[in-house]
């Protein structure tokens, strides 16, 4: 509509029609109805017929949006920012792939060498095990009969306490 | 009643030097095996030159015993001795000394296993 108006304004017959006007009868006093207008503000219309004087403001942009997607302008932002977010995710994970992959290698050393020594500590334990199972009194028979003699220590504290011809005569009641 | 190796012990382990009298007569003359070898190991743990002479150079005790167990135990005994000054001391003496050709033989075989284990 706005456009057709300014066509409308624009409009202005040349002589050859007005001549033709005056022939079929018509009034150029009739065409008065059309706003005159001056040649600046025209010429400044026709080089962008969208840019319009809204209370002495230029309006620079296309301020005509329908009213269904004025309503929905909120959801728009969100989506709009929400794709934002998910470019800076994807850029980031990118980076990240491009850029861990020494952080990585190094955790998986790390685990690597985790498992290894646990496995070593495994066999270790392992071999004490089998180790512990060794008799060493069989192995080392000096050990064994010195271990026999600790656990009788407290007797035989006692008994070198008592004279030698006590302890004689007990060795002679035990032999017999 | 105290137990046999009790007292074996005590007496090895006693202050009183007429001890190694009693593990003499009483012990290595025992007929049994057990209180031969017992007190032929406390005769060596108390390390003493009266002591280790009688294992060493007595007839048929301590090393010189007739039962093999009984020597064995003894020379392990010898073996394991830390300060083996006096037993080499005997060793010598019995070597050098001793009319019996049995007991010289087997002093120099018990010299030779102490160097060779030291």
């Amino acid at each position: 509509m706005l456009f057709l108006s300014l066509r409308l304004t624009k409009y202005r017959p040349n002589q050859k029609e007005r001549n033709n006007m005056y022939k079929i009868g018509i009034n150029s006093k009739g065409l008065s109805v059309f706003k005159k207008e001056n040649n600046e503000l025209v010429k400044r219309k026709n080089a962008n017929p969208f840019q319009n004087s809204f209370k002495g403001k230029m309006l620079t942009r296309d301020v005509f949006v329908s009213s269904t997607i004025r309503e929905h302008a909120p959801i728009e932002q969100i989506r709009t920012i929400f794709d934002t977010t998910l470019a800076h995710l994807s850029n980031t994970k990118e980076f990240l792939a491009k850029n861990s992959a020494p952080v990585v290698q190094l955790f998986h050393d790390l685990v690597d060498k985790t498992v290894s020594f646990a496995r070593k500590g495994r066999e270790m334990f392992s071999k004490v095990s089998k180790f512990e199972q060794i008799d060493f009194k069989r192995v080392f028979p000096k050990l064994a009969r010195e271990t026999e003699i600790s656990t009788n220590a407290h007797e035989v504290k006692m008994l070198t306490q008592q004279p030698v011809n006590e302890l004689r005569n007990m060795f002679e009641t035990a032999i017999a | 009643m105290a137990k046999l190796e009790n007292i074996i012990e005590a007496l090895y382990l006693h202050e009183d030097p007429s001890a190694v009298a009693v593990l003499e007569e009483v012990g290595t003359n025992c007929e049994a095996e057990k209180v031969r070898k017992l007190t032929a190991r406390a005769l060596v743990k108390r390390n003493t030159y009266d002591s280790l002479k009688l294992v060493i150079s007595s007839r048929g005790k301590g090393v010189n015993d007739l039962n093999s167990e009984v020597a064995m135990a003894t020379i392990d005994e010898i073996i394991g001795i830390t300060d083996k000054t006096q037993i080499m001391n005997v060793i010598n003496d019995t070597i050098n000394s001793n009319p019996d050709n049995d007991i010289r033989e087997n002093a120099m075989s018990i010299r030779t296993l102490i160097e060779m284990s030291a």
